[in-house]
């Protein structure tokens, strides 16, 4: 179902619970993958995903249509992820480099993992970047996003996201020649 | 090693049915009604409550308007007592009429210079009658 479509059943009190329904279908998977490469773990993803659609369903109305409805949420799923990595930092009083050991350790340990040696090595180093940076890559690298498009979720311009990815793909090559 | 030549590949699962599952547990969770609060408004307990509370209130305003300072004026209340029972009263005191007489302050009083009762004064029959016997007064006088 188009975007548009979807728009008009939640807007429509009537329609409100069956539209939203076929929203959280079209979408729960391409939000949770989004949050997943960013948390890591499957059950602060769950949450987070949870919270992120409480947030949709709630502010739905205020919508603005001048968006994409898809860059809408992506937005609202990158805001709660690196919130809540805000949050792990500012909770344990770590520098961020500790939070990507946790998170480097939930990736040795983690039981709902499926890849070869050298994809685990690809994620491991990806954690090693900062956040920001980490998140542009994922979206430009494993979701396939537009430059465009990545702009207008991070708000941000074209010109740095292709700079950021840029040094991403670097560090992240250096990092996988060093181990 | 460059980076196109790693397999790109999502080395993340879910537990199994997690996204048929996701949708009825989101929905739950929107559905669920917000907890307004914890505190429970229990009417009967208000009910039983409004009583004692006006009664405060009435007497908080009761006292807050009243000037105990101030003493009432005796003839105030007084007036508010017919004259029969004005006279009950002191024939009950056991009160002679001129142990009466003694407690009134007849300065004010017309009479008490011209030996005559101001023409406006306006008594019941009855009071009459008394002070014209205790005085020996004639109707010619008044």
């Amino acid at each position: 179902m188009e975007d548009k479509d979807l728009l008009l059943k939640l807007r429509d009190p009537e329609t409100r619970n069956y539209g939203f329904n076929l929203l959280v279908r079209k979408y729960q998977q391409k939000m949770y993958w989004h949050i997943r490469k960013m948390v890591i773990d499957h059950d602060d993803t769950d949450d987070l995903v949870q919270e992120c659609f409480v947030k949709v369903w709630k502010n739905i109305d205020s919508f603005r249509e001048d968006a994409q409805l898809y860059t809408w949420i992506y937005r609202i799923a990158t805001n709660e992820s690196l919130n809540f990595l805000r949050k792990k930092k500012n909770k344990f009083f770590l520098p961020i480099h500790d939070v990507a050991s946790e998170l480097t350790r939930k990736l040795d340990t983690g039981n709902n993992l499926d890849g070869d040696a050298i994809q685990l090595k690809l994620q491991k180093a990806l954690l090693k970047l900062p956040d920001k940076q980490r998140l542009v890559f994922n979206m430009k690298y494993f979701d396939e996003l537009k430059y465009e498009e990545i702009a207008e979720i991070t708000k941000t311009t074209v010109g740095s996201l292709k700079a950021s990815y840029h040094h991403a793909v670097k560090k992240i090559e250096e990092f996988i020649k060093e181990d | 090693m460059k980076l196109e030549e790693i397999k790109k590949k999502n080395i993340y699962t879910v537990p199994d049915k997690y996204f048929d599952q996701l949708p009825t547990r989101i929905q739950s969770r929107v559905n669920e009604k917000t907890p307004v609060s914890t505190l429970h408004w229990n009417w009967g307990w208000l009910y039983k409550l409004a009583i004692p509370a006006a009664a405060v209130l009435f007497l908080i305003f009761y006292f807050g308007k009243t000037d105990f300072n101030t003493p009432q004026n005796a003839e105030a209340i007084l007036d508010q007592v017919s004259t029969d029972d004005v006279i009950a009263y002191l024939s009950e005191m056991d009160l002679s009429t001129s142990e009466i007489i003694e407690t009134i302050d007849f300065s004010n009083f017309e009479f008490y210079e011209t030996g005559m009762l101001p023409q406006d004064i306006e008594l019941e029959e009855n009071v009459m009658d008394i002070l014209t016997d205790e005085y020996g007064m004639s109707d010619d006088i008044l």
